[in-house]
């Protein structure tokens, strides 16, 4: 975990979220733009998973193994799972869904930066 | 992937998707407090990897709900007893404490989760109430009418 890509990426989904969720309210989303966007988040999540997992093997122990390993997992997951269900779909609800998982993404890396720093 | 054309999202689905967010989050919650240390606070894991089951029903049920129209009752009933499991567990975490040595995913009332888990269950009854009401609008007038049949399925 690279603390200063967490915080952006962190940043980075909070604003996504509240973007969405206003173009839900007004209905002027595009889900192509939000499909880049996860992109952009995606491969600096797997970035900072790159550097966890170097920084795992170069001797970081972080308190709880397990959870930091789930964390960083489901951090992956989320913007594609998200991305397959509002792929070409403008609707105002997939706005609202993309709103919903960038909210999560936020929590995901919030969580795993701060089990990170329990060793 | 599939490229078939398709009907856009609409809430159920969003809410499916919450419920799928809380699969993983109780989930991995359950398998790593099970699976790495259970004896240290057995109720309260147990309570995680049961709030794991009603999560997973919910997705089921709240995805058919969404696909077919089909299943209102039974997935207004597991709303129903989530809300109540959520209030139970958030109640005897507070006055029971020392039975909670350590949170589950219900504990004070989801607070661990910004209190997701109270409002979800709420989102899936008024959305199901909402459906109901668009497909049976001769049972569920506008105005006033509390008869119990604007809410038999």
């Amino acid at each position: 975990v690279i603390e200063s890509l967490a915080a952006a990426t962190t940043f980075a989904a909070v604003v996504l979220a509240v973007w969405l969720a206003i173009a839900a309210v007004r209905g002027t989303f595009r889900s192509r733009s939000a499909l880049i966007a996860l992109a952009v988040l995606e491969i600096a999540l797997v970035i900072d998973a790159i550097a966890a997992v170097i920084g795992l093997a170069g001797g970081h122990q972080p308190k709880e193994l397990v959870t930091q390993l789930a964390y960083l997992i489901v951090s992956l997951l989320i913007a594609p799972a998200v991305g397959v269900q509002i792929a070409g779909d403008n609707s105002r609800w997939a706005a609202g869904l993309a709103a919903a998982g960038s909210l999560a993404l936020a929590v995901v890396v919030i969580r795993a930066q701060t089990t990170w720093r329990s060793a | 992937m599939s490229a078939a054309p398709r009907r856009p999202l609409g809430p159920g689905r969003v809410l499916a998707f919450g419920y799928g967010l809380f699969v993983v989050a109780a989930g991995s919650r359950a398998i790593v407090q099970l699976g790495s240390h259970a004896g240290r606070a057995p109720l309260a894991y147990g309570l995680s990897a049961f709030a794991a089951c009603v999560y997973i029903a919910g997705l089921v049920l709240l995805l058919r709900v969404d696909r077919s129209g089909r299943g209102i009752g039974a997935a207004r009933a597991l709303c129903v007893a989530e809300l109540t499991g959520v209030i139970t567990v958030g109640t005897a975490s507070l006055i029971w404490a020392d039975h909670f040595p350590e949170a589950t995913v219900w504990s004070h009332f989801g607070s661990g989760y910004s209190f997701v888990p109270v409002v979800l269950p709420l989102l899936g009854l008024s959305w199901l109430r909402h459906i109901t009401g668009r497909d049976e609008p001769q049972t569920a007038p506008l105005s006033g009418d509390r008869s119990p049949t604007a809410t038999q399925r």
